[in-house]
């Protein structure tokens, strides 16, 4: 089971990692905020996690000098990568809202502040340490991860109002909304690390269903990004008829 | 001056077609956007004529105007004005960013 989580968390990489360059592709044309600020949550996420499986789930010992600056960058990376999200949504559904703004800022000094408190803390730092520290670079994490769902499921449900009167592209509501599942399930892996770490220890992530689960949350995480952003044709026809389907 | 939005025109002009005052006639455009799945500040010119011709009219009904149809019917004379002057909202929107994803993937 453990070579499935593995194998679960490696094309989890390769899918953020193809997300990241078709988005910053797409940016680089477009010239526009949210791709960009999507891009570089998808690139600084992957990144992170790749730092984060060098430092403690390879062959590094767990007192190895590598194991604090590699822990330290992971979460660096992270925490940015959530900061790009907040931008993200700002940009996204509050573009001319100046206190969305506002909190855009908060929320960076927030996720800073904890990483920083977390880092300074000398060892190395794991997303799943049950510290007063990590609850709040986690928690700051987890306010953006909630306004991304909370802004992506308002605006499928206007936009499902607007799809019975011919206002709305079906498609559009569909990928939005899968937008948002996407946050909670990402969410749900930031507060299930700290609750299994928390509640069954460090042991726990050596077992298989921990790792397993956690990995599933995540690559569906991916899978409901890459179908919000990139929806093959095949499963356009599809959400089109779920839509109709659901409208008759 | 800044053109008065989209939402204040209508609902200016809505005031002053009906019997209901400022506040009852702001709310009840609020609502029939509100229904539509709209929202007053990120609203288009097409988006306000859809909403005049097929939920206002429900919605002025339910409070005992008259002649609903035909004051919704004169309304998209107002939208059309307001539009000449550049009032609703531009920019993308969240499901012009979605397809624009989409879009340039099928390209």
């Amino acid at each position: 089971m453990q070579t499935l989580s593995a194998a679960v968390s490696l094309a989890t990489l390769v899918l953020g990692l193809v997300l990241a360059v078709r988005l910053l592709y797409l940016a680089t044309r477009t010239r526009k905020a949210p791709e960009l600020a999507m891009g570089l949550y998808c690139l600084l996420v992957t990144g992170g996690a790749l730092l984060y499986g060098i430092a403690f789930r390879g062959e590094l010992a767990p007192e190895s000098p590598a194991v604090r600056p590699l822990a330290a960058a992971s979460t660096f990376c992270i925490g940015l990568g959530a900061f790009a999200l907040a931008v993200g949504i700002w940009r996204i559904f509050r573009p001319g809202e100046r206190w969305a703004g506002v909190l855009v800022a908060v929320a960076g000094f927030w996720i800073g502040g904890g990483w920083l408190a977390c880092v300074l803390s000398g060892r190395p730092v794991t997303l799943g340490d049950a510290t007063a520290t990590n609850a709040f670079f986690l928690s700051g994490r987890l306010a953006v991860y909630a306004v991304g769902a909370f802004e992506a499921f308002r605006y499928a449900g206007m936009l499902q109002r607007r799809v019975a009167l011919g206002l709305a592209d079906p498609v559009a509501a569909h990928q939005i909304r899968l937008w948002g599942m996407a946050w909670l399930c990402v969410a749900s892996v930031g507060l299930g690390t700290v609750l299994v770490m928390r509640l069954a220890g460090p042991a726990a992530f050596d077992a298989a269903l921990a790792p397993l689960v956690l990995a599933t949350l995540n690559a569906a995480a991916w899978v409901c990004t890459w179908l919000a952003f990139f929806p093959p044709a095949a499963y356009q026809r599809w959400a089109v008829g779920a839509q109709a389907g659901t409208a008759a | 001056m800044a053109a008065p939005s989209l939402f204040d025109a209508v609902a200016e002009a809505l005031q002053a077609r009906t019997s209901l005052d400022a506040l009852a006639a702001r709310g009840t455009l609020r609502l029939a956007l509100k229904s539509a799945g709209l929202d007053p500040r990120s609203l288009t010119a097409e988006q306000m004529r859809v909403v005049l011709a097929r939920v206002l009219p429900g919605e002025l009904e339910s409070r005992g105007v008259e002649g609903a149809q035909g004051v919704c019917e004169g309304l998209g004379a107002v939208v059309a004005e307001a539009e000449a002057q550049g009032a609703g909202a531009r920019g993308d929107s969240p499901e012009q960013v979605f397809r624009r994803m989409r879009e340039r993937t099928a390209s």
